[in-house]
This record gives structure tokens, sequence and C-alpha cells, in this order.
């Protein structure tokens, strides 16, 4: 294997909130390399999010060490961590968060409005329009999401993380509300997107689809176990 | 910077939200008509190129003070010879006017209006360049003892009183006995200066020759009257301080001259000051009209602590969105010029209802007010207020847009995204919410007990007593008209006739004779000085009027000591109602 991309040495996370501190993470080590298609499972509540959200830049680690690309996150200002959030990191949430008020074309034009470099027009405007293409979601472009079914959001979630070509994508839970055979299509894109170079961090609980993983990360309890295993391949 | 995406983004999320949007808008829009409206009037006032006539800045109103023993005694009052000494004297001044501000009653239009007038030498409108609608100005020919009856007629009174008739100028108008032909209308455009009173509005001019001052007065250095003065403009590079100071120092000289021979323990001395046009246009009413301007600061920043308030709570709902965006690379600069946009949107809005509300206003206050404000007849909308409503608009937009992008957390931003929405990335700090609520009720206070005072104190002069009972009182103004030229007696005994008539009516019980009512604010009583023993020490400036024996039991005023004057007075007596030193 070639060097990781990410490096997670002894992260913990843990949430104070008025009651009580809930440790979400302990002591997690995980390197992620170019290339991988790493899924992560694990029982409601373990983590997982929490740890793909902390892989993503959008949290910081109570303590422990993370390394993207060679530089510590912690040191990164907001600003930094942004960008590479923009370019590098593609991001699909277990709960889709489309902005209701803005049209399919609108969401999923975001990541471009952010770059640093402005993309001409035409360009984005090309480029967007072969993506909703691929997923076969051209006619909804106008549409506001919650015009749209679940898996049609999903699929509008799914282009939006792509359309910036990130080196990286986050995925959780992509399947959790599809159906089995619109869940295949997605989990198809998402193996194609990997075989293209993309390195692919996804949380499922479907053990078919964490199959088709290079490498499976099981988190057991609150308490992290860490056991990563080569999944035979 | 703002992107054009961003605008109609903010376009669209406002129409979502249209009682917000509207809310805001009003509030802000309101607050901010009221303090364009006043710096739109103070920017007239104070800063706009001062006043329309050529040369403003040496244009001079010079007018009497009377001082005794070096204390002032008399302001604003002048001696008659003293006035046409000074217009005679061609040292200082490149043009000089006499002018007397007066009403008279036009006994030839039907209804005998009562009008202003101003008696003036022909030099007076040409100080002004006073435009013309028709005819001509009075000329060198009608100036001083040429007592050649003509009238030049303002617009309005053209209007008025001849409906625009174009042959207005073959008609004249009749004050006293005399007819005096039209020569001219003034412009519509024209705005006389209101070196005398705010508001006042002269309707017909007419030549200096002709003004009613007894022809005692006119070569009486001891009289000191009001309405009177002499305007002018000084000559380039002359400094009006010496001028005055010269003026005062002939003036006083021949003062003294008209004097000598009497024998005073007072030390008495007259000056002849230059005011300039600015100061006696203005008068006091820029410190009113800042100090309201003030008060609609204050109204402004209450409505902002409200808005800032909505903005927030609408930031809370939005936190939603802007988590996502951050999620996606969104770096504050982003959230913040989408914020700014929507936010500057409806400053943008709000300032136009400003604008909007600033014209309406601005033509309310010159109905209004006319006769508390200066200049208010040249009112409009000037362009350093249209540019001042858009700063306002921007810098509140910029300050909104800062103190939101200030709320919200980008740490925990995160929580929000995932599915079960824990915790809030814009969270309105309980210290922002009590500055805010706090300043609020701080800035209401204040304006209720400064409104609180102003309205006792107008209410205290609106309900102070008279101190003796008007109910039944009426007071009937004669215009004497031929009367003026009888002598004395004659006059005399034709007002007293009238009062007999008066007295036949059934419900008139009593009637009395006077030259002034007590109460009076357009006619001021004139001033005498008054001394309690024979060699005229420590004297009294006393107002006096002239009355008969019916005036102080008509209006039961009350007597400390003696008695009323009685019908049999014959010689001079003086009824003193209370001296105040
Ligand atoms: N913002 C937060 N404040 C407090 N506790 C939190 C917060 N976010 C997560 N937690 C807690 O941390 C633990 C891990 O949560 P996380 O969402 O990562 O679980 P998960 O493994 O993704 O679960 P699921 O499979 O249901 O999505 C949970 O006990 C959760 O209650
Ligand atoms: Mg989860």
């Amino acid at each position: 294997m070639s060097k990781p991309i990410l490096h997670m040495a002894g992260i913990t996370k843990v949430f104070n909130t008025e009651e009580m501190e809930t440790h979400a993470l302990r002591g997690v080590d995980l390197s992620i390399y170019l290339g991988e298609f790493v899924s992560i499972c694990g029982p409601s509540g373990c983590g997982k999010s929490t740890l793909l959200s902390i892989l993503g830049l959008l949290d910081l680690p109570t303590a422990g060490s993370y390394q993207i690309e060679g530089t510590e996150v912690a040191q990164l200002s907001l600003s930094e961590a942004a960008t590479i959030r923009n370019e590098k990191v593609g991001f699909i949430f277990q709960s889709f968060n489309l902005i209701d008020e803005l049209s399919v074309y609108d969401n999923i034009a975001l990541p471009l409005r952010y770059r640093r470099q402005p993309i001409p027009h035409a360009e984005s405007d090309k480029k967007l329009k072969e993506c909703l293409e691929k997923v076969g979601m051209s006619h909804r472009a106008s549409h506001k999401p919650n015009q749209l079914s679940g898996g049609q959001q999903q699929r509008i979630a799914i282009v939006r993380a792509l359309v910036g070509t990130p080196s990286l994508l986050l995925v959780d839970e992509p399947t959790g509300n599809l159906d089995s055979r619109n869940g295949d299509a997605v989990m198809e894109m998402l193996r194609q997107l990997n075989s293209d170079g993309t390195t692919l961090c996804m949380v499922t609980h479907d053990p078919r689809y964490a199959d088709m993983a290079s490498r499976l990360l099981h988190i057991s309890t609150p308490q992290l176990v860490k056991e990563p295993h080569e999944t035979a391949l | 910077m703002i992107k054009t995406k961003d605008l109609s983004a903010a376009l669209q999320s406002l129409n979502r939200v249209r009682r917000y949007s509207a809310t805001i808008i009003l509030t802000l829009g309101i607050a901010l008509g009221a303090l364009v409206t006043l710096f739109n009037l103070n920017y007239q006032l104070l800063a706009a190129p001062l006043l329309p006539y050529p040369d403003e800045d040496r244009l001079y109103v010079i007018n009497g003070n009377l001082y005794q023993n070096k204390q002032l005694r008399l302001a604003n009052n002048s001696q008659y010879p003293a006035l046409v000494e000074i217009y005679k004297n061609d040292t200082f001044f490149e043009s000089i006017a006499l002018v007397y501000f007066w009403e008279d009653v036009i006994r030839n239009l039907t209804g005998s209006p009562r009008v202003n007038v101003s008696y003036v030498s022909p030099e007076y409108l040409q100080l002004t360049q006073a435009p013309l609608a028709l005819g001509r100005q009075f000329n060198t020919d009608e100036g001083l003892d040429s007592r050649i009856p003509v009238a030049v007629i303002s617009y309005q009174t053209w209007e008025q009183r001849f409906q625009r008739s174009p042959n207005v100028l073959e008609q004249s108008l009749q004050f006293g006995e005399v007819d005096f032909r039209i020569i001219g209308v003034t412009a519509k455009g024209f705005i006389e200066p209101q070196i005398y009173k705010q508001g006042r509005q002269t309707a017909v001019w007419l030549p200096w020759d002709f003004n009613d001052t007894q022809e005692t007065h006119r070569n009486n250095w001891r009289g000191f009257l009001p309405f009177r003065m002499v305007t002018a403009k000084l000559k380039a590079g002359i400094d009006p301080d010496s001028a005055s100071h010269e003026l005062s120092t002939l003036m006083d000289a021949q003062d003294q001259a008209a004097l000598a021979g009497r024998s005073s323990s007072i030390e008495r001395s007259v000056e002849y000051r230059l005011t300039p046009f600015t100061d006696k246009i203005l008068g006091d009413s820029t410190t009113r009209t800042l100090m309201v301007m003030g008060g609609t600061l204050v109204l402004l920043l209450i409505a902002c602590a409200n808005i800032t308030n909505l903005i927030l709570s609408r930031a809370a709902k939005q936190q939603r969105n802007m988590a996502i965006q951050v999620a996606l690379g969104a770096h504050k600069k982003h959230i913040f010029f989408a914020l700014l946009s929507e936010i500057g949107l409806l400053m943008l809005v709000a300032a136009l209802l400003a604008i909007l509300l600033t014209a309406v206003s601005s033509e309310a206050l010159k109905v209004i007010a006319a006769e508390q404000i200066s200049r208010l007849q040249e009112l409009t909308l000037n362009w350093p207020t249209l540019l001042f409503a858009l700063l306002c608009a921007l810098f509140l937009a910029v300050f909104f847009a800062t103190i939101v992008s200030r709320q919200i957390n980008y740490r925990v931003l995160n929580q929000m995204l995932q599915s079960s929405g824990k915790g809030y990335g814009v969270q309105i700090s309980p210290l922002i919410r009590k500055v805010l609520i706090s300043s609020q009720v701080a800035m209401t206070c204040l304006l209720i007990v400064v409104s609180l005072q102003i309205f006792l104190h107008a209410n205290r002069l609106i309900n102070q007593p008279f101190g003796f009972p008007l109910d039944n009182v009426q007071v009937l103004t004669l215009n004497i008209g031929n009367l003026r030229s009888a002598s004395a007696a004659e006059r005399e005994s034709y007002l007293k006739a009238i009062r007999q008539r008066l007295l036949t009516h059934p419900k008139v019980q009593n009637a009395s004779l006077s030259l002034n009512t007590p109460i009076s604010i357009s006619r001021p009583l004139w001033t005498t000085s008054l001394s309690q023993d024979a060699s005229r020490q420590n004297p009294v400036m006393a107002k006096t009027t002239v009355i008969d024996e019916n005036y102080l039991s008509i209006l039961g005023m009350p007597r400390v000591v003696g008695r009323h004057i009685n019908a049999a007075g014959g010689g001079p007596a003086y009824q003193c109602r209370r001296v105040f030193r």
C-alpha cells in the first residue's frame, strides 16, 4: 500500500452536555491509504458519525492527533479547513442535508461556489448538468429537495459530494433510506468511483455493502475496540 | 464580494419570509425616515449653500441696542433718525436699504384684508436681487423723500387677490388715504429673507416714505422703535466688527448731542451692530432642529436594537443551512456576504422608504412648521441627504451582518448536520440579549423623560393663568384708516363715539379704548424709562400702553396700591401694574 492520506492516533471525542459527559470515541488509531475503500460498522450510538465528521474536518477531536496529508488538523485555521473540505473532501450525510430553500441545481452548485479559483459559469454549468444526467435527475434540476423522494434526495446528495471531484469521499449510511434496488444502484456508483481512484470511507449497517469494501472497521461498543482487519478480496 | 447569485438567493429567501421582511423594512424605514428628514432639514439650515442671495456673506442687518450704565436695556430697537443717518453713510457699504416690517389693511379690496406690509427704500429688493414675474422694482427716483405712491406685490398676493391677472399693473392698492400704483410682482421663486420673523412673508412692499412712524418720532433720538432696521451689503474687505464699532461711535455721538442739556445721572450709550443675515434668518431654530435630530437618532437606535433581535432569531432558524454551507467548504466570508446581501437588500428598501418619507414629511413641515423653523420654503431633498440615507443603510447592513456572523460558532455548526440535530450553531448569547433589551429600555426611557419635560413645560405655559378673567372679553382691532392723519383730539372723539355705539349693543356690558391688549404677540407694547424720583436715578424700563378708565376694570386687574385712573384724569397719569427689577 502507498502512504496514508489520513492518519489518526489516539483520537478521543467527549461531548460535554449539561447533564453528562458522553465519550463518543476513545483512543482511535486509524490510517487510510490513497485509493482505499474502508467501511465502518458498529451498533447505533457507537460513534461512527462522530468519527466521520472528525475525518471530514467538521469537528475537532477532544484529544489525539489527526493528520491529513501530513498536516496536523488541529493547527489548521478555520478557513484552511474550509478550503480542504471544499476541494479535497466530499461528504454524504446520513440525513442528506440538502438546503430546502434552494433548487436541486443550486444545491449541487454550492461546492463550486466556494472554490478559491472561481470556475467560469459555462464550465460549472456543463459539469453540473453532466452530473445530474449521470444520476438521471436532469429533469428535476429546478425542483426543491422537499419535492423529491428519499432515494432521489440521496442521489442529489451524492452528486453534490461529487461535483467538486474530491479525492476523499466520506459517506454516512448511504443506503439507510433506500430500498434494495436503489441501494444497489447507489453502491454500484460508489464502487465505480472508488475504482476510478477516489478514496472512500463509508459507514454502513448493511453487511452486504460493508463487504464490498477493501477494509472493514468494526466499532463495537461506545468503548472503542479497534480491530481493523482486511477482508478477503 | 457580493455576487449576483447571493443577491438572487437573498431575494428568494426574503420572499419566503415576507412578514419578517416587512417588519424590518417598516420599522427601519420609519425610524430612518425621521432621522433623514431631520438630516435634510439641518443640512439645509447649516450646511447647504447658505442663502439664495448674491454675496450673502456680506449681507447684514443693522439694529440698535440701548445701554444704561453699561447694561443692555433694550435690544433690536432703533432710533428712527439713526437708521436714516446710517442709510446715508456710504463709507462701509456697497449697498444699503431701510426696511420696516408692519401690517396694514388694503382698503380698496373686498373684505379689506389685513396684510403684511414692508416699507422699504428702493435698494431693499435689489439687495436680494428679487426676481420679478411682472413689471419692475422700485427705482432710485422712488427713494427717500420722493413720496411717489407705488407698490410691489408678492406673487402670492397677485395670485390670491388678482387671480394672476396680467393687467394688475394698471391697478392700485389703497392703504390709509393713499392709492399705491402697482408697478411690479415678485417672481414665484423669490424667497424673501426672513430677517425679522420666521415664516413672515411680505404681501406688499411700499416706499419707506409712507411708513406710519409719527412725524414727532422721525427726528426724535429718544424713541427706540421696533420693526425698523437697515439691511446692507458690506464693501468687500471691510471687517463687520470694526464697521459696527465705528457706526456705534458715530451714532452715540449724535445721540449725546441730541440729548445735550438733559441732566441725568444715568450713563447712556447706543450701539448699532451688524448682524449677518444668516444669524438673523436662522435664529435659534438650528438648536431645536439639532435636538430633534438627536431624538430621531435615539429612535433609530431603539429600532436597531429591535431589528438586531429579529435578525438574530432568523439567523438561529437558518443555522442548519449555514452549517451545510460550511460543511461544503464555505468560508466565513461567504457566510458573511450571503448575510450581507440579505440584510443589505432589506436596508436598501428601508432607505428608499426613508427617502420617500423624507420627501413627504418635508412638504408637511413647510405647512405646519413655517413659523418655527427658518428657511423652510427652500427645503428640498438634497443630494447629500440621499447619500446620507444610503450610507446609513450600508452602515446598518454591515453592522447587522457583522453582529450575526459574530454570533455564529463555526466550531459547533457540525452538530446541526447530524441526524439528531443536537446543539445549536447560532446562540444569541444571554449577554447580547441583556444588552439589547436594557439598551432599548434605557433609550425609550430617555425619550420619554425628554418629551415629558417638553410636554410639562408647554403645558405649564398653556395653562398658566393670565392673572385676570378673559372669558367674556373680546378684542376689537380698529383700523383707523384716514384718521391716521387727523389730529389727536379728532381721533380721540372719533374713538369715543365708536365706543358709545358699541355700548348700545345689548350684549356689550362695557368697552374700553386702549392701544394694546394685555397679552399681545404681534404688537408689543412700547417701552418707557421710568424712575422713582425726580433725579432720574435707577430707572426701570417698563412696557407701556395707553388705556382709558374702563380698561382695568374690564380685565379685573388687581391694584396693589392707589386707585384706578378716572375719567377726570386730564393730565398725565401712570398706572403701574407691577414693576419687576
Ligand atoms: N453534539 C453532541 N452532543 C452530545 N452528545 C453527542 C453529540 N453528538 C453525538 N453525541 C453522542 O455521541 C455518541 C455517538 O454518536 P454518533 O452520532 O456518532 O453515533 P452513530 O454511531 O453515528 O449512531 P447511528 O448509527 O445511530 O447513526 C452517541 O451516544 C451520541 O448520543
Ligand atoms: Mg450516525
